[in-house]
């Protein structure tokens, strides 16, 4: 019992910080405290993670093992640094910590939930805090009422798959008697699958795509992006992404494997409107959170058609690509902390105009984030747009490929769009000066995305491993 | 372990650090651009003295496993071609930086992107795996896009997106292709290998429709001219445009490096109407140089007409005889033909300044600065293709090859060669009119001591190749 609990500390940490949260209000000017308070918590649950790294709580219910740390390090490296780069922000516009950080602390516990989850039902759980996190943040951290609507569609919308859920975990349960994923698993490779399984199924896979925004449930993430503040949007593109692909993947392998065949025209199909939805709404985007939130809509898609294989090969490259992506939104997001004018963040396209002038740095970190996003080399985006052109073409799929490209160039237009703007535009607005934190953040990405470039066998090799133990 | 390639490879990218460090709104990275080319020419001709010229395929070779689990072997190695090829380039960024007014030698960013340039060049042509000849290929984009975008002087904003996205287009062409010849082969490969796969034709044909489609991007080909044309006729920093118009040539060099051992199976129907594309092109760009009253389109129908000939040339000829030796000739060609260019574009864009700044007309022009004139003539009879350089013997071996291989390919490209010639004769003629001269008494800069100096020094080497190509080597 006792070493289940020491097992159990990386969620205890949050839990007990979360529980700090719920009981004790923090007054506006505590800033720094409710940070610090965070931070530890964090840091805490952290490092119990990496001592941990292959000890499950109960056995029967997590699985804890290289993976799920892989994953821990990303959903746990993202939330601290939205939490470094947001400081700023809180104390400048002098708004209130308290929700952000508890929401915070509650999308971490969800996100741990997810990745290391074996089971259906602690798998729901994850989903209820991620959904009540997302909605925390959505409602209670800067709520604008331009949002209203949006807002309220996703709480609808959560709701709806909040009792599909419920039916579909009722359903399974009396069907299998189990909720565990290897007796789900055993279930749909020993007997006929009939349609209401598939839709129980589908119904988990919905939900993870409804918190991706993958299309065509994105409605609420790319409204809600070009209009939230920027902690907010920072929150929903570093810090639950990593988490929930881990969730999917391992639903992917473990529960769905036996139902590929049924499940391989929907992701190619899914996969296919998400790149052509992102690509296009990223075009037509004048806002530049906007245009993020919809390529992650775009290279989301790109990844749901690598997962049509089932394969370790298609696995790995979902991995990478999502390795290379993350990297490049974590990029992004940095440049984005960094500028601002009189205490504002640079929001809509022309603001960036001559970024490249009085921030060069910045600009040059903002323009290699987004060339990477689009695979060009010598940026490590490359692996990724290799390694999906790779397993592309490994399964013979050239007319996937060839309109990917056509899906890429739209998408390089978009990008286009910002650059021009940051490089080959003047105005003569005068930039805040920007944190040195920015500037170490930035510095960071740079290191490692020559390291990417340059030693790929260190980390496309171990994720192979990674990879190898999930099948 | 230390090996002269891979150093002479870095030398580009350890300047371009240099010049990143380099203070803003000073010629410090300037100077940095300017101290690499000439070490990087240094560096190559220190190269030159160890490569053998009997030896077949790539020298120098050097090879690194990269990633174990794709089985990705980088490999690179140079051999006379390639290390000409980038001789040549060296020389036409120094002539291009010689030429750069004050005001955009303070340009940091631009000496970056160039020293970056230079990097991806030098690697491009020392690549000799699918993998490597990728990454440069595709590499040149973002600093070409950035150097055109920043000092192009491109007013449409629609030609920069073209520019990029027709690029783009062809990277991920070439990606593709690559990429179902890694299915055959389950690797990487070599670039003398790739031609020699096997494949089922409809495979073959989305590969080599791929490749080919990815070089002509690079090409000034009918559809794909439009964004080179159109970004030429607006550039007025002959940096960047001596750099836009050496994107020809990585698509050009992709021809010569893919299809050095045999043009494919699959590709062999297509070839004909490949040939009339380039044909129709070269005739209608001609045209359309002798319609323009600018000097430097002129030049650009003239470069565009080069390069269409030895593409036909690689083309045509690679499927019943590029020998060694007409490989050669047109790598002496191509080098005479870049160090040419260049040093006509940064001529003829001082003059225009010039001009500018006096308010005179162009015609007669030249007639006031006698130095710059001396120098201009002397390399519009070179272009011409006058016995004053090694370019009049190989671009006759190779016309003659086209003449051999059809008379009315032959016959095609002699025209277009001879009407462009006669247009850039006839440019030079009302450049010095004398008649404009004598109304009006202007002090014009002409070329100075440390300028002459270097152009003469210029025409000397393209003189002496008259003689010997590689006369330079020991």
């Amino acid at each position: 019992m006792l070493e289940q609990i020491i097992y159990a500390m990386p969620l205890l940490v949050l839990f007990v910080g979360i529980g700090y949260f719920s009981l004790f209000e923090f007054r506006d000017n505590e800033v720094l405290f409710t940070f610090k308070i965070t931070r530890l918590t964090l840091v805490m649950s952290f490092v119990f993670a990496v001592i941990f790294y292959n000890k499950p709580m109960i056995a029967g219910l997590v699985r804890a093992n290289n993976y799920s740390l892989l994953f821990q390090v990303l959903l746990y490296g993202g939330t601290m640094t939205l939490l470094f780069m947001s400081r700023k922000w809180f104390a400048v516009m002098k708004e209130s910590t308290h929700m952000f950080c508890y929401a915070l602390l509650l999308s971490v516990f969800a996100g741990n939930l997810l990745i290391t989850s074996r089971n259906l039902a602690l798998t729901f759980g994850g989903f209820i805090l991620l959904m009540l996190s997302n909605l925390l943040f959505l409602r209670k951290i800067a709520y604008k009422k331009e949002n209203a609507i949006n807002v309220k569609i996703y709480s609808i919308s959560a709701a709806l798959s909040v009792l599909f859920l419920i039916a579909a975990i009722v359903f399974l349960f009396e069907k299998v008697g189990s909720l565990d994923y290897v007796w789900l698993k055993l279930y749909f490779e020993e007997n006929s699958f009939g349609i209401v399984s598939f839709c129980a199924v589908s119904v988990f896979i919905l939900t993870f795509m409804f918190l991706l925004a993958i299309a065509p449930l994105h409605f609420w993430f790319t409204e809600i992006s070009g209009r939230v503040t920027l902690p907010v949007f920072g929150y929903f593109m570093l810090v639950p992404l990593s988490a929930i692909w881990a969730g999917l993947i391992r639903f992917n392998l473990e529960v769905a494997a036996p139902i590929s065949q049924f499940l391989r025209l929907f992701y190619i199909g899914v996969g296919l409107a998400s790149v052509t939805l992102g690509a296009i709404g990223a075009c037509s985007g004048k806002n530049m959170r906007k245009i993020l939130a919809y390529s992650a809509v775009f290279h989301q898609g790109i990844m749901l058609l690598l997962m049509q294989y089932f394969t370790l090969h298609a696995t790995d490259a979902v991995f990478e690509y999502l390795m290379v992506y993350l990297l490049a939104v974590w990029g992004a997001c940095i440049c984005l902390f960094g500028l601002k004018i009189r205490g504002e963040y640079l929001f809509t396209l022309d603001e960036f105009a001559g970024v490249a002038f009085r921030r060069p740095y910045i600009a040059a970190v903002l323009t290699i984030a987004l060339f990477s996003m689009l695979g060009l080399p010598p940026l490590a985006g490359f692996w990724g747009i290799f390694r999906v052109t790779e397993v592309l073409m490994y399964h013979g799929n050239f007319y996937q490929m060839l309109y990917l490209i056509v899906m890429l160039m739209c998408m390089g237009f978009a990008f286009l769009r910002v650059v021009q703007n940051i490089y080959f535009e003047n105005s003569h607005e005068v930039l805040d000066k920007s944190d040195k934190g920015t500037y170490v953040g930035l510095t960071a990405f740079i290191v490692m995305m020559v390291f990417m470039m340059c030693f790929p066998h260190y980390w496309i090799e171990n994720l192979n491993f990674i990879a190898e133990g999930m099948h | 372990m230390f090996n002269l390639l891979f150093v002479f490879m870095m030398v580009p990218l350890i300047g371009c650090m240099f010049a990143i460090m380099a203070k803003r709104n000073d010629s410090n990275a300037y100077f940095v651009s300017l101290f690499t080319t000439f070490s990087a020419i240094i560096a190559s001709l220190l190269l030159f003295s160890r490569i053998n010229y009997i030896g077949d395929g790539m020298q120098l070779k050097y090879s690194f496993l990269w990633l174990e689990s794709m089985n990705i072997i980088l490999t690179f190695g140079m051999d006379i071609f390639s290390l000409l090829m980038l001789l040549g380039i060296y020389i036409s960024f120094a002539i291009g930086l010689v030429g750069l007014p004050e005001a955009d030698r303070k340009n940091k960013t631009l000496q970056v992107m160039i020293l970056l340039l230079l990097w991806l060049f030098t690697g491009f042509f020392a690549a000799d795996d699918l993998v490597s000849f990728y990454i440069f290929f595709a590499g040149m984009l973002i600093p070409l896009y950035m150097a055109i975008g920043l000092d192009g002087n491109i007013r449409k904003k629609s030609t920069l997106y073209l520019f990029f996205l027709y690029n783009f287009a062809g990277i991920l062409l070439l990606l593709f292709a690559i990429m179902i010849a890694f299915r055959f082969y389950h690797g990487n490969m070599l670039l003398r290998e790739f031609s020699l796969i096997k494949m089922p034709m409809k495979v073959g044909l989305f590969v080599w429709g791929g490749v080919c489609l990815s070089f002509i991007s690079r090409i000034p080909i009918w559809p794909f001219h439009y964004w080179i044309s159109s970004i030429s006729s607006g550039i007025k920093n002959p940096l960047v445009y001596i750099v836009t118009n050496l994107m020809p040539l990585t698509g050009l060099y992709g021809f010569i490096r893919f299809w050095q051992s045999a043009i494919a199976d699959s590709m062999r129907a297509y070839v004909p109407i490949m040939v009339a594309f380039c044909l129709l092109t070269m005739l209608f760009i001609v045209l359309t140089g002798i319609a323009r009253k600018q000097f430097l389109y002129k030049l650009f129908s003239y470069m565009t007409v080069y390069y269409l000939m030895f593409l036909l040339a690689v083309v045509l000829l690679s499927s019943i005889f590029l020998t060694d030796t007409l490989l050669m000739n047109i790598g002496y060609a191509l080098f005479i033909f870049l160090i040419v260019n260049s040093s006509l574009v940064v001529l003829d864009l001082r003059l225009e300044r010039e001009s500018a700044i006096h308010k005179i007309e162009y015609k007669g022009v030249l007639a006031y600065m006698p130095k710059l004139a001396a120098v201009f003539a002397y390399f519009v009879l070179i272009a011409i293709g006058l016995p004053i350089s090694s370019m009049f013997w190989n671009n006759f071996i190779i016309i003659s090859a086209l003449f051999n291989f059809s008379f009315f390919i032959g016959l095609v490209v002699m025209v277009a060669i001879l009407m462009i010639s006669i247009a850039l004769l006839y440019e030079l003629y009302l450049m010095r009119d004398l008649q404009t001269y004598a109304t009006n008494n202007i002090e014009f800069s002409d070329l100075t001591r440390s300028e002459q100096a270097f152009f003469i020094s210029i025409i000397l080497i393209l003189f002496l190749s008259f003689f010997n190509p590689l006369w330079f080597v020991f």
